[in-house]
Parts: structure tokens; sequence; C-alpha cells
């Protein structure tokens, strides 16, 4: 049967430090995400400037020869996708006993 | 030859090992020594694998009832895919190496080796012996998680698979009669697949892939049952049955037009799906269905570039689908759940895990560097250079949707986003090496220079346009710049639309898909006829009896020794009539499942 291991070895909620902590530890900090914001504006400008910079490439398609097409695209495609979850939930989204158990209970 | 090992392992199917191996493995109880067996099994698949006589010709085949069986035969497309299916084999084992289940160890290994046989073998015959064991034995880790709706998810899944194989056999009933044997190098000749239109019998063998392949409407049973398997099922799920029907769509139906659109939207429909979903095991499950999109749709392209897309992204989409599900069965297995509701932050205690999944996530998501980045890059090309640009658009929105859901929700709910407050154990040790194996093939078979590209493009089909790919277009500074623009700037719409409070928030609750359709208003309806039936049971037993004498008598008259199908040029559809009536008494069990 399925095993799960879910309340044996159990940090303590109140220790101040964990092992994660070294590698992931700013990404908790408060500013992390703001940080995190400005990086991706100059990565991201320096990826679309290099569009501009390099010369033109060739594609098959050629309206994927624009210069930031690909960074438009998917920037767009990922809005898209997400924003389309809110009517997306409210459509089909049901309560968790819907099918008549409790569907997807974890064990 | 039995005198000689080596010799006998030269004409051995791996997959028939692994098999041994798995039903050894349900007899010994020490679990120390179930693992040797469990892991030692593949090893030797391997082993014999690499040491097989030759390609292309049959290798091992006995005749049983004027039937050739032809039990082992290597292809180079073969290759690809038994490699992947051992390697994954061997990494499961190490992966479940904790757990105290040696019926779901023996099926586990079962399953692995019946795909694994099916890849190796030369007929469509020996295919359905072994299609239908991986249903069987798969079903196992399902039933094996414990709980009452695993149970009920488990008989709609093997209904559905039990379908998908009585398609197969019809289609092969039509086959053998139309080419007087189902030995693939009848039906197969110089690389031509089965034609839809023109060939007896090759919509039931489509339509039999396409379950097992969850093309779109035959997809739910993936969504439905895996995430409902064992936190160690799951992961062995996710390796073989969608990449059997891939492998079997390869061989049988290169080229097929009618996969390229099947492909992209599988490519694009579960993006939408993945988003509003709570339980991240569900969430790569739809993932999984996207990833195959990607194959489907090269294999419908049919060039050699397309071709060798379809058979690197299931070498690599094995090995990265399956360490994500590793990381979330470790996850499963530490916290007890999946849902995205109930975890975030457990980076502070699982790093490890974190670090595997984060690797897994960048190579889903083909970032440069990562073994999907590789892999995807010969199907997009091919796209490319068909011209198909509304395919092509369409794969490139998927691209993107795969770096939401698989890139950034699976990684940044589980192990970032806001604290739980959870605070588990790291996944045992053996967990860890299973996923530092699978996070190494990654990376391994992504960055240049580690010769694993070089290896993986070396056992593609198609060798001339796989090299010409790599030395030409791989690696130029347009492909590697448009590929990072268009994830980094996907990134970047998170970032933003979370900063803007955009991004819907994960909330408990299901998701309706295909599965409703039988799950409500055909059960209720089957309910309803029932009350009906028993209501009006009294007045209608004395019609409804001459009903059925008639109905018997009909049988009989049809299927008796002496019958009409046992007459004439008719014999040989018996086992037409009987797939038949199988499949709609599986039919009529799928619905009343629920």
């Amino acid at each position: 049967m399925s095993e799960t291991s879910s309340s044996e070895h159990q940090h303590k909620p109140d220790m101040d430090s964990y092992p994660g902590d070294k590698i992931f530890g700013w990404t908790s900090h408060p500013k992390a995400g703001f940080i995190t914001f400005i990086a991706m504006i100059v990565i991201c400008a320096a990826l679309a400037l290099a569009s501009f910079v390099l010369p033109a490439r060739h594609e098959y398609l050629h309206f994927a020869e624009f210069p930031i097409f690909y960074a438009l695209y998917g920037f767009g495609a990922f809005a898209f996708v997400v924003m389309t979850g809110w009517p997306l939930r409210k459509l089909l989204g049901r309560p968790e006993n819907y099918y008549g158990d409790e569907e997807d209970s974890d064990v | 030859m039995f005198k000689d090992p080596q010799l006998l392992l030269s004409v051995t199917n791996p997959g028939f090992i692994v098999i041994i191996a798995g039903i050894l493995a349900y007899f010994v109880r020490h679990r120390i020594a179930r693992g040797v067996v469990t892991i030692g099994g593949p090893l030797l698949g391997l082993l014999a694998l690499a040491m097989h006589q030759a390609q292309g010709t049959p290798l091992a085949s006995v005749e049983i009832m004027e039937l050739t069986l032809v039990l082992y035969q290597v292809e180079k497309v073969a290759i690809v895919f038994g490699l992947a299916f051992l390697i994954a084999a061997v990494v499961n084992s190490i992966y479940a190496l904790h757990t105290k289940d040696p019926l779901q160890d023996s099926m586990a290994l079962i399953y692995a080796g019946a795909a694994i046989a099916a890849t190796f073998c030369g007929d469509l015959m020996t295919v359905f012996i072994f299609w239908e064991v991986t249903a069987i034995s798969s079903v196992f880790l399902i039933l094996r998680s414990g709980s009452k709706e695993a149970y009920k998810a488990s008989m709609r899944y093997l209904g559905v698979q039990i379908l998908s194989g009585v398609l197969l056999l019809m289609g092969s009933a039509f086959i053998m009669g139309e080419f007087g044997s189902l030995e693939f190098s009848a039906f197969l000749t110089d690389g031509e697949g089965l034609k839809l239109g023109e060939d007896p019998g090759a919509i039931f063998l489509f339509i039999a892939l396409g379950i097992k392949a969850a093309f779109p409407l035959m997809h739910n049973w993936l969504q439905d049952s895996y995430p409902k398997a064992t936190h160690t099922g799951a992961v062995v799920l996710s390796a073989f049955t969608t990449k059997l029907a891939v492998y079997a769509l390869l061989r049988f139906f290169p080229g097929e037009d009618s996969l390229i659109w099947i492909g992209a939207i599988m490519t694009v429909f579960p993006v939408f799906f993945a988003v509003i979903e709570n339980d991240l095991r569900k969430v790569l499950a739809y993932s999984l269905n996207n990833q195959v999109g990607f194959m489907v749709c090269a294999i419908g392209i049919g060039t050699p570039l397309a071709l060798n897309g379809a058979a690197a992204h299931a070498f690599c989409h094995i090995i990265y689908k399956g360490l994500l599900f590793m990381s979330m069965g470790a996850v499963m297995y530490r916290t007890g759940t999946t849902k995205a509701t109930e975890l975030g932050g457990l980076y502070r205690t699982m790093p490890f895990t974190a670090i595997f999944c984060l690797i897994g996530a960048a190579s889903i998501s083909a970032f440069p560097l990562f073994s999907g980045f590789v892999a995807k890059s010969l199907t997009m090309s091919a796209v490319g250079y068909e011209h198909m640009a509304v395919i092509w658009m369409m794969l490139l929105f998927a691209s993107a949707g795969v770096l939401e859901h698989s890139g950034i929700k699976i990684p940044y709910f589980a192990f970032f986003g806001h604290d739980s407050g959870k605070r588990p154990k790291e996944a045992p040790f053996n967990m860890l090496l299973a996923m530092g194996i699978a996070a190494f093939f990654c990376i391994w078979l992504g960055f240049p220079m580690l010769g694993g590209v070089d290896f993986l493009y070396g056992l593609l089909p198609y060798q001339l346009e796989a090299q010409k790919y790599l030395d030409q277009d791989l690696w130029t500074t347009d492909h590697v710049l448009t590929q990072f623009q268009l994830l980094m700037f996907a990134a970047f719409a998170f970032i933003v639309l979370n900063r803007l409070k955009l991004y819907p928030p994960e909330k408990r609750g299901v998701v309706l898909d295909t599965d409703w359709v039988y799950r409500r208003p055909v059960y209720s309806s089957v309910v309803w006829l029932g009350a009906v039936w028993h209501r009006l049971g009294p007045a209608m037993t004395d019609s409804m009896q001459g009903v059925a004498r008639r109905v018997y008598d009909r049988i009989e008259d049809t299927f008796s020794p002496k019958g009409q199908l046992s007459r004439g040029p008719l014999s040989s559809g018996i086992a037409i009539w009987t797939s038949i009536v199988l499949a709609i008494v599986m039919g009529l069990a799928l619905i009343a499942g629920p």
C-alpha cells in the first residue's frame, strides 16, 4: 500500500535556519520580488537589444524574422494563458466532492 | 545456445529479462535482495541490448497456431525508445528502493518489461500481448495507493486500456486478412506506414494507439489515473504507456497528415487546464499530454528531421518527465499531498529535491543547455522547414505554456511561493540518487561538449539529417537567442502578472474535463434506466423473456460452432466479432464504473 512519511522526521518549525536557506534563502527576503523584477527587466532588455544588434536572421517563416518576435510572442502567449485561467476556473471549477467522493483526496 | 550465456543474451529481448526480474521481485521478501533484483533486471536488459546480434532481422521467433511471433527484432528507432525505457526502469527501481511493497515493485518491473518487449518485437500479435500486459500490470500502480477514488480510477483506467487493446486486436485481424501475416515486414515496407484511408484495419489501430497516446477527447484517463497512483507508481506510469504509443505511431503511421493537427491540438489544450489545476501531479499529467503532442505532431510531419525530433523528444521526455514526477513524489512522500494550496516554501528542508525539480523544469521548458532544447528544436525546425505557419505558431504557443505549468508552476508552488509552514525532512537517499541520475541525464544530454548531445543524435534513426542539424542549426546564435527570448519574456510575464495580482490564486476543487461526460450524464442515465427497469420489471418480465429467448437463439445461430460465423469465408471474422462484443462489454463496464 501507499507509504508516506508525512508525520515522521519533521523539522521543528521554530528553527531559525534550514539547510535550504544557504541556496534559496534569498527568495524569502522581503525585497526578493522587487530585485527579481528589476533583474528580469535588465535580462529581457539585453535579450531584446541583442536582436537589433546582431545581423538579421533567416527564418523559414518570414514573419518570425521581426527582431523581437519571439520575445513578444512569449510574453503574449504566457499572459494569455494565465488570464484565461480566470474565466476558465469559473466555467470548469467545481467543489472537491463534485463526483460524489473526496476526489483527489491524498492518501 | 543455452550453454553460451553470451549468445543467449544476444538473442533475448531485454523486455523478457525485465519481466522475469519483475516476477522474481514478488517472491523476494528481503528488501535489499529485492532491490538487487529490481535494479539488476533492467541493467541486465541494458547489457542484452548492447550485445544484440543484428538490426532489422528477427533474432528470436516462434510459430504458434500458424502465426509467426517475432519475439525479438532490433530496429534503429526501437533502440531510442528501448534504451530510454531501460534507463527509466533502472532509475525508477532506485527511486522505489525504500518501499516495502513487493507487489508494487513486481508490477512496476513487469509493466516496464512489457513496454520494452513490445518495443523490440516484430509482429502485431506480440505487440498486442505485451500491450495488454502493460495495461494489466500498470493498474496495480494505481490500486496500491489504497484509496477509494484510486480504486474507482484504476477500474476506469483498466477499461480504457483494455478497450485500446481490443481495438488493436481488431486492427490486427483486418491486417492479417489483407496481408496474410502480422509481421511488420509484411505490411511496413521501406519506412512506409499504414494508410488510414486505404489499409483495412488501419483505423482501428490508429484509434487504439490514439487512446494510449491520449489524443484529444481520449486523453482524460491519464489525468484521472496518474495523480491517484502511489508516489512511486506515478513516476513509473509517466515513462511507458504514452511513449509506447508514440513509438507505435512512429512505426505504423509516419507522415499521417491528421497527426499534425491532432498533435498540435494536444500541445495547446492541456496548457489551459494546467493553469487552473490545483493538484501538481495532475498538472504534470496535463503537461505529459502537451509534450506527447509535440511528438505526435512530428510523426505526422513525417520528414526524417521530424521523425528524429519525435524520437529525440521521447528519449529526453521520458527522463525529465520522470524527474518532475519523482520530485513531486518526494513531496507527496514527505508531506502527504501535492496540492498547491497546501504547499510552498519546501526549499527550506528539501533543497536537493528543489534543485532536481528545477533541473527537470528547465529541461521540459527547453532552456538552452538542457535536454529539452536539443530535442524539441528538431520538431520546431521541421515544422518551420515545411512552412506550416499555423502549426508552428501553435507549437510555439505551447512552448510558452510549458514554461507556465511545468517550468514555473510546479517548482514555484511546491518549493517557493507562500510559506506553507511545512518543514518535512529531505527525501530519502535513494530518491535523491534516482533524481540525481535523471538530473545528470537532463544536463548531459543538453550541454554541448559533454558528449551527451552527440550521443543522443547518434541514436536517432536518420543519421545524416541529425548530424547536419547538429552541425548547422542547433547551436547558432540566432537559435539560442530566440529561445532565450521566448522563455525569459514568458517568465517576465509571470513576474509582472504576479506583482499585479493577476495570476489566478490556487484554489481547492476539481476541474471538469471530458471525464465529466461519462461520470455525470452517462452515469446518471444508466442509474435512471436501472431505476425504470426495476419499476417496470414485473410487468415486462414475460415479454422480455421472449425477447431474450429470440436474442439467445440468434446469438447461438451466429456464434455457435455450427453458426454462421463458422461457415465459409466468415469463419475468419470470428476474431473481429469477438472483439466487437468484448469492446461493447468493456465500454459498458467503463460507463458503469463510476
